[in-house]
C-alpha cells in the first residue's frame, strides 16, 4: 500500500523535474542572450543564440569606464538604504493606528495613501521638479531620498497594515494593561513581530528605488552622482552601435539585486503570507 | 491655567487612542508636500496651453478636456493600459497559479527552479524591454532565428500595432510573473492540510477538492494578484519605450507613456497634465471599486 | 513520621521538575537575554554604519575648485549637452585644455544623449539652467528666451554668413556659437551606385525615385529607415520638404508658413512622397521597429544604399569598417528647373544662460573653444565642417564637398519654417504614415492642427 503510493510520489516528482528545467530554460533564456551579447566582440553579428567561443570582457571594460559604473552602483546604494530605511520607519508607525484604531480620519489617511500607490509619478514631474529647485534638492542626495521615500511609503503602509491586522489586540491589551504607554506598545510588542513582512517591503521598495529611472535622472544629474540605471542608459542612445557594451552595462544592472535577493529569500516568502494573503 | 491644560494633554496623549494617529504625521507630510501639492499644480497647468518650459502661458479654460475626448491617441492609450493591466491579471493569474502548484512541494529542482523564475521580476522595465526587444526585432532577431530552423521567413512582430500591444502585454506577463507565482505559493501553503484530508475523506476528487477548497481559499491571493497588476498596468512606461517608442504610430502608448510624450516631445504640457487628471480620476474610480468588492467579499466569507 | 517510600519518590519527582522548570526557565531566560544582546549589537553597528552614511550624504558632491592665484580665472562652470561620442570626447578635450590654462577653474561637462531636451524643458520651466549648454539647431526657436545675447564677444565677427543667418534672432541677437555645423544631405554608398549603373547623384526626385528602382533590382536596401525612433521618418521629411516648398523660387511657401497662412494640402508632396518610397518597397522590411543601433552596420556592410541623416552617421559606420565606401550627396529637388541644395545649420552649438552666475567664466570658455585650432580640433574629430569663416577643416570627405561648394544651403525644414513643437507632429506623421495607419491627407490635417495650435501658443 505505502510502497504504491510512494512509486507515484516518486513519479510525480520526475515529471516535475523535467517540467522544472523547461520552464527554468525557458524564464533564463532572455538572460542568457544577454549575457551572451555582453561577452561579443563589438561588430560581431552572429545570433544571438550563440555563445562566443573565447567570451571577451572588453565591453565591462568600457562599461566601468566609459559608463562610471562603479560609482553609479556605489550612489544607488546610498540612495536605496537611506530610503528604505526611512519607509520602513515612517511606514511602519504610520501603519500602526490605522490598522488599530479605525476611525474616520484614519480610514481617510489609509485609502489616501492606497490610492495614490496608483498615480504614475511622471504625470506630476515637472511640478515635483519646480517645487525641488525651490526647495534647494537638485543635485542632493536628500533630495532624491526624500522622493524615493515619498513613492515607497503607500506600498509599506498598505503591506504594514495588512499585517499588523494579523496580530492579536489582546497583545495590546495586555500590554496596556501591565502599564505599557500606548505609544510604547509598537516598538515593544508589535515590531519584533514584523520582521518577515519588514523584509518582503525592503524586498518590493528597495527594488523598486533601485530600477527607478525618472525621478533619478531629473535629480541627480552631476555625472558624479549619476545612479546605475541612467548610466546604464547612456548605453542605448541614438548614435550607439555598441551593442555588447550595452548588454554588459544591464548583466551590470541586474547583478546586486539578484545577490540582495539570494539573501533575502527566506524572509521574503514567509512575509507575503503574512501580509498578502491573511 | 497652564498646568491644567498641559494634564489634559497629556492624559490625551497617554490614554486617547485618536492620539496615536499623531504617528502618521512624517509619512502625511511628506505626502502631502510630495503628492498633493504637484497633483494640485498638474490640475492647475491643465487649464492652461503651457509648452512646459516658457515662463510664460495663458489659460484656456476646459479646451484640453475638449480635445482629450475626441482625441484618437488618448482613446488608443486608454484601450491599451487596459489591456496592459487587464490583460496581465489574466495571463499572470493562469502562470502564476500553475507555476505556484508545480513549485509549492518540496522537490530536488524546486528551489532553483523558483529563484530562476523571480528574478526577472526584479528587473527594470527598460531593461526587460531592450533584452526582449532583441529577441522579437526582426534584425536577427532571437525569435525569427529560431522560427528560421522550421523554414519560416522572419517576421517584423512589432510591426502591426495590435499585434504589438499583444506581445507587449504577453512580455510583461511572462517577465512579473514570479511576482504573482511568489503570492499564489504564499496562499496555497496557507490552505491547512485538514481542509485536504476532510475532502478526501468525504470522497471527493482531485478536482472537486481543487475547486471547492482550494479556490476559494485562493480568493484574498488572487485579489492582491489583481490590485498589483492592474496597478502595474497603469504605471506601464519602461516596457513600451524600450520596446516600440509607443510606435508604430501612437499604436501602444500607454496612458502613462502617452502623457510623457505629450508634455515632453509635443510640448502640450497642459494638455499632457489633462490626460493626468483624467487618468487619475479613472484611477480613483478603480481603487473605490476595488475596495468595495474586497469589502464584499471579506463579508461573505467571514460574516 | 518517618517517610514512606512513596512518599520520597513522590518529593524527588517534585524535585527534578522543579529543577527541570529552574533550568528551562533560565535556558529561556538566557535565550532571551541572548536576544537582547543581538539586538543591541545589531542596533549599534547599525547606528555607527548609518553615522558614517549620514557623513557620506553631506560630504558629497561639494567639491570646491581650488582658488589658487589671486589673478586668473577659477570657479565651477555647469557646461550641458546632448551630443555623443565622438563629439563628447572632442568637446571634452577642450575642457581639459581649458581647464589647464586654467588652472584654478573646473569645467563640468555633461552629455544628457537622448534625456536632454525633457530635461532642459523641465529645467527651463523652474528657471534653473547651466552656465553653458548645447543648443543643437534650436537656440533661436526655442531657448532664445533663456540665452544671452552674444554679440559683443571676439567670435562674433567671425561667422560665415550662411551660419548667420541660423543663429540670429528676429531681434538681430546672436544667441548661440556654432562649434560644428551641418553640411548635408543624403548618405549614400558611391559603390553600390556605380553598379547599379549610374554615374552621377540623382538630380531631382524623380531620378531619385528611379534609382531606388535600380538598386533594389540588385537586392539590396534602397532606404534604410530605422523606424522603431521616429526622428528616422521625421528626418526624411526634415531633408526632402524645403525642396517641395521652399527652394524654387517661383514656388516659395516660406512667407504663407512664418504668418499662419500656409495651405497645409500641400504638405501632401512631403508626406506623400514618404507613402511613395513605403508602397513601392523602397524602404527596409522592418522600417517600424528597426533600432537606430543597426544603421551604423547597414552602411558599413553595404546592405543599404541611402540614409537620410548627417556626418556623424558616416564617421560611425566608419568606426566599424573603415573601407566603406560613402558619401554625402546634395538633396535632389522637385522642380524640374531648380537646382539641388545642402542642408545646412548650426549642429553642436553652446549658448549661455542669460541668468547664470558665472558669466565672466562662461564667457571666457567660449571664446577659447573659438580659437581656430580648438575648432579645427573638434571638426576633425567629427568628420565635421565648421561654421567659421577663417577655419580651414580637413575632412576625409572634403574633396566630395569641393563639388558642392556652391550650392545654396537650407535649414532643416522645422527649425526655419515651422515653430517649435512641430517635430513631434513630424514623427508621429512619419511613423504612422510608413506604418499604413494614416493616409496622406489625415497626415497633413494633423500637421495643420498642430501647427495653428503651436502657433497660438506663441501669442
Amino acid at each position: 500500500m505505502a510502497n504504491a503510493k510512494n512509486n507515484l510520489k516518486a513519479r510525480h516528482n520526475w515529471i516535475k523535474n523535467i517540467v522544472a528545467v523547461v520552464t527554468s530554460v525557458f524564464f533564463f533564456a532572455p538572460f542568457y542572450i544577454i549575457l551572451s551579447l555582453s561577452f561579443k566582440v563589438r561588430g560581431d553579428r552572429s545570433s544571438h543564440w550563440i555563445f562566443p567561443s573565447s567570451p571577451h570582457i572588453q565591453s565591462y571594460v568600457v562599461a566601468l569606464t566609459k559608463g562610471n559604473i562603479g560609482t553609479a552602483i556605489i550612489n544607488t546604494l546610498i540612495v536605496t538604504v537611506f530610503s528604505v530605511v526611512l519607509i520602513i520607519l515612517f511606514g511602519s508607525i504610520a501603519s500602526y493606528p490605522l490598522a488599530r484604531h479605525r476611525s474616520k480620519l484614519n480610514k481617510f489617511i489609509l485609502s489616501a495613501f492606497v490610492g495614490v500607490m496608483m498615480v504614475p509619478p511622471l504625470s506630476v514631474l515637472v511640478p515635483i521638479y519646480r517645487l525641488m529647485v525651490s526647495l534647494g534638492g537638485i543635485n542632493t542626495f536628500w533630495g532624491i531620498i526624500i522622493l524615493s521615500t515619498t513613492y515607497g511609503l503607500p506600498m509599506s503602509v498598505f503591506m504594514f497594515s495588512n499585517f499588523i491586522c494579523t496580530i492579536p489586540k489582546e497583545l495590546d491589551e495586555a500590554a496596556l494593561l501591565d502599564g505599557c504607554s500606548q505609544f510604547a506598545i509598537f516598538p515593544r510588542i508589535i515590531l519584533p513581530n514584523m520582521m518577515p513582512v519588514v523584509s518582503s517591503v525592503v524586498i518590493l521598495t528597495g527594488v523598486s528605488i533601485w530600477n527607478d529611472y525618472s525621478f533619478q535622472l531629473y535629480i541627480l544629474q552631476k555625472p558624479k552622482l549619476r545612479t546605475i540605471t541612467l548610466a546604464m542608459s547612456s548605453f542605448f542612445s541614438e548614435g550607439m552601435t555598441n551593442l555588447p557594451a550595452a548588454a554588459a552595462a544591464a548583466v551590470m544592472a541586474v547583478l546586486p539585486v539578484v545577490v540582495l535577493y539570494l539573501f533575502l529569500q527566506k524572509y521574503f516568502i514567509k512575509g507575503t503570507v503574512d501580509s498578502a494573503v491573511k | 491655567m497652564v498646568e491644567a491644560k498641559l494634564k489634559r494633554f497629556s492624559r490625551f496623549l497617554y490614554a486617547d487612542p485618536r492620539a496615536l494617529t499623531l504617528l502618521t504625521l512624517p509619512a502625511v507630510v511628506l505626502f502631502s508636500v510630495f503628492v498633493v501639492f504637484p497633483i494640485i499644480s498638474g490640475l492647475n497647468i491643465s487649464f492652461t496651453n503651457w509648452n512646459g518650459y516658457s515662463q510664460s502661458y495663458s489659460y484656456v479654460g476646459i479646451q484640453n478636456y475638449k480635445d482629450l475626448l475626441f482625441n484618437d491617441s488618448v482613446w488608443t492609450a486608454f484601450r491599451n493600459t487596459l489591456v496592459y493591466g487587464l490583460g496581465s491579471t489574466a495571463v499572470q493569474t493562469v502562470l502564476g497559479l500553475g507555476l505556484a502548484m508545480l513549485l509549492v512541494d518540496k522537490f530536488f529542482l524546486r528551489g532553483v527552479t523558483r529563484t530562476i523564475v523571480y528574478i526577472p521580476a526584479m528587473v527594470a522595465q527598460l531593461v526587460i524591454g531592450y533584452i526582449w526587444y532583441f529577441i522579437v526585432t526582426y534584425e536577427r532577431g532571437a525569435l525569427n532565428d529560431i522560427i528560421n530552423l522550421f523554414g519560416v521567413s522572419p517576421i517584423d512582430w512589432m510591426s502591426k500595432g495590435n499585434r504589438a500591444v499583444l506581445i507587449i502585454m504577453l512580455i510583461n506577463s511572462i517577465a512579473y510573473c514570479g511576482k504573482t507565482m511568489i503570492i499564489f505559493i504564499a496562499g496555497l501553503e496557507s490552505v491547512p492540510n485538514m481542509y485536504h484530508e476532510a475532502a478526501s475523506i468525504d470522497g471527493a476528487s482531485g478536482w472537486q477538492a481543487f475547486r471547492h477548497i482550494t479556490i476559494p481559499l485562493l480568493l484574498p491571493a488572487f485579489t492582491t494578484s489583481l490590485v498589483l497588476n492592474i496597478i502595474g498596468g497603469l504605471k506601464m512606461f519602461g516596457l513600451v519605450i524600450a520596446m516600440t517608442d509607443g510606435g508604430p504610430g501612437y499604436a501602444t502608448h500607454s496612458l502613462s507613456s502617452l502623457i510623457n510624450t505629450m508634455y515632453f516631445a509635443n510640448q502640450r504640457a497642459g494638455f499632457s497634465s489633462a490626460i493626468g487628471i483624467f487618468s487619475f480620476i479613472f484611477i480613483m474610480l478603480v481603487s473605490i471599486l476595488l475596495r468595495r468588492y474586497l469589502e464584499y467579499k471579506d463579508q461573505q466569507y467571514n460574516g | 513520621m518517618a517517610l514512606s517510600k512513596s512518599d520520597i519518590v513522590y518529593i524527588e519527582k517534585v524535585l527534578s521538575e522543579a529543577k527541570k522548570t529552574l533550568y528551562r526557565s533560565s535556558v529561556v531566560n538566557h535565550k532571551i537575554l541572548a536576544k537582547e544582546i543581538e539586538m543591541k549589537k545589531t542596533i549599534v553597528l547599525a547606528a555607527i554604519l548609518s553615522l558614517f552614511m549620514v557623513f557620506s550624504v553631506f560630504a558629497t558632491g561639494q567639491k570646491e575648485a581650488e582658488a589658487s592665484s589671486l589673478d586668473g580665472l577659477h570657479g565651477t562652470l555647469s557646461v550641458a549637452t546632448n551630443c555623443e561620442d565622438p563629439t563628447f570626447s572632442a568637446v571634452n578635450e577642450i575642457a581639459n585644455r581649458f581647464m589647464e590654462e586654467n588652472p584654478g577653474v573646473e569645467v563640468e561637462y555633461v552629455s544628457y544623449t537622448k534625456d536632454y531636451e525633457n530635461l532642459m524643458k523641465a529645467k527651463m520651466a523652474a528657471n534653473d539652467l547651466p552656465d553653458v549648454f548645447a543648443t543643437h539647431g534650436w537656440g533661436v526657436k526655442r531657448y532664445s528666451e533663456y540665452l544671452m545675447p552674444l554679440n559683443e564677444l571676439s567670435f562674433a565677427k567671425r561667422f560665415t554668413e550662411s551660419i548667420l543667418n541660423v543663429i540670429k534672432t528676429p531681434a538681430g541677437n546672436i544667441v548661440t556659437m556654432p562649434v560644428t555645423a551641418e553640411l548635408s544631405g543624403i548618405i549614400y554608398n558611391k559603390d553600390i551606385l556605380k553598379k547599379a549603373g549610374w554615374d552621377h547623384v540623382p538630380r531631382t526626385w524623380d531620378e531619385f525615385l528611379q534609382s531606388c528602382e535600380d538598386v533594389k533590382a540588385l537586392g539590396v536596401v534602397p532606404i534604410y529607415i530605422a523606424g522603431k525612433d521616429t526622428r528616422s521618418q521625421a528626418n526624411l521629411m526634415d531633408v526632402a520638404a524645403p525642396t517641395f516648398l521652399t527652394t524654387y523660387k517661383n514656388d516659395d511657401q516660406s512667407q504663407a508658413l512664418y504668418d499662419g497662412t500656409f495651405d497645409w494640402d500641400k504638405w501632401s508632396r512631403v508626406a506623400g512622397f514618404l507613402k511613395t518610397l513605403s508602397d513601392r518597397g523602397f524602404l527596409n522590411v522592418d522600417a517600424n521597429t528597426a533600432d537606430p543601433i543597426y544603421r551604423g552596420e547597414k552602411l558599413a556592410y553595404g546592405e543599404t544604399m541611402y540614409v537620410f541623416q548627417n556626418q556623424a552617421q558616416i564617421a560611425s559606420a566608419w568606426d566599424i569598417n573603415p573601407d566603406a565606401n560613402l558619401s554625402m550627396m546634395p538633396v535632389p529637388v522637385y522642380h524640374e528647373e531648380d537646382t539641388p541644395i545642402m542642408i545646412g545649420g548650426e549642429r553642436e552649438s553652446y549658448g549661455i544662460w542669460k541668468d547664470t552666475k558665472n558669466k565672466e567664466l562662461a564667457v571666457a570658455f567660449l571664446e577659447f573653444m573659438s580659437r581656430p585650432e580648438n575648432i579645427k580640433y573638434v571638426c576633425e574629430a567629427t568628420s565635421m565642417p565648421t561654421g567659421f569663416s577663417d577655419v580651414d577643416v580637413d575632412l576625409r570627405l572634403s574633396s566630395d564637398f569641393k563639388q558642392y561648394e556652391n550650392l545654396r544651403t537650407f535649414p532643416y525644414f522645422d527649425r526655419e519654417w515651422l515653430p517649435s513643437g512641430m517635430w513631434a507632429t513630424m514623427r508621429s506623421t512619419g511613423g504612422a504614415l510608413t506604418a499604413g495607419e494614416i493616409t496622406v491627407k489625415q497626415a497633413c490635417d494633423l500637421m495643420a492642427e498642430s501647427y495653428h495650435s503651436l502657433l497660438s501658443q506663441q501669442q
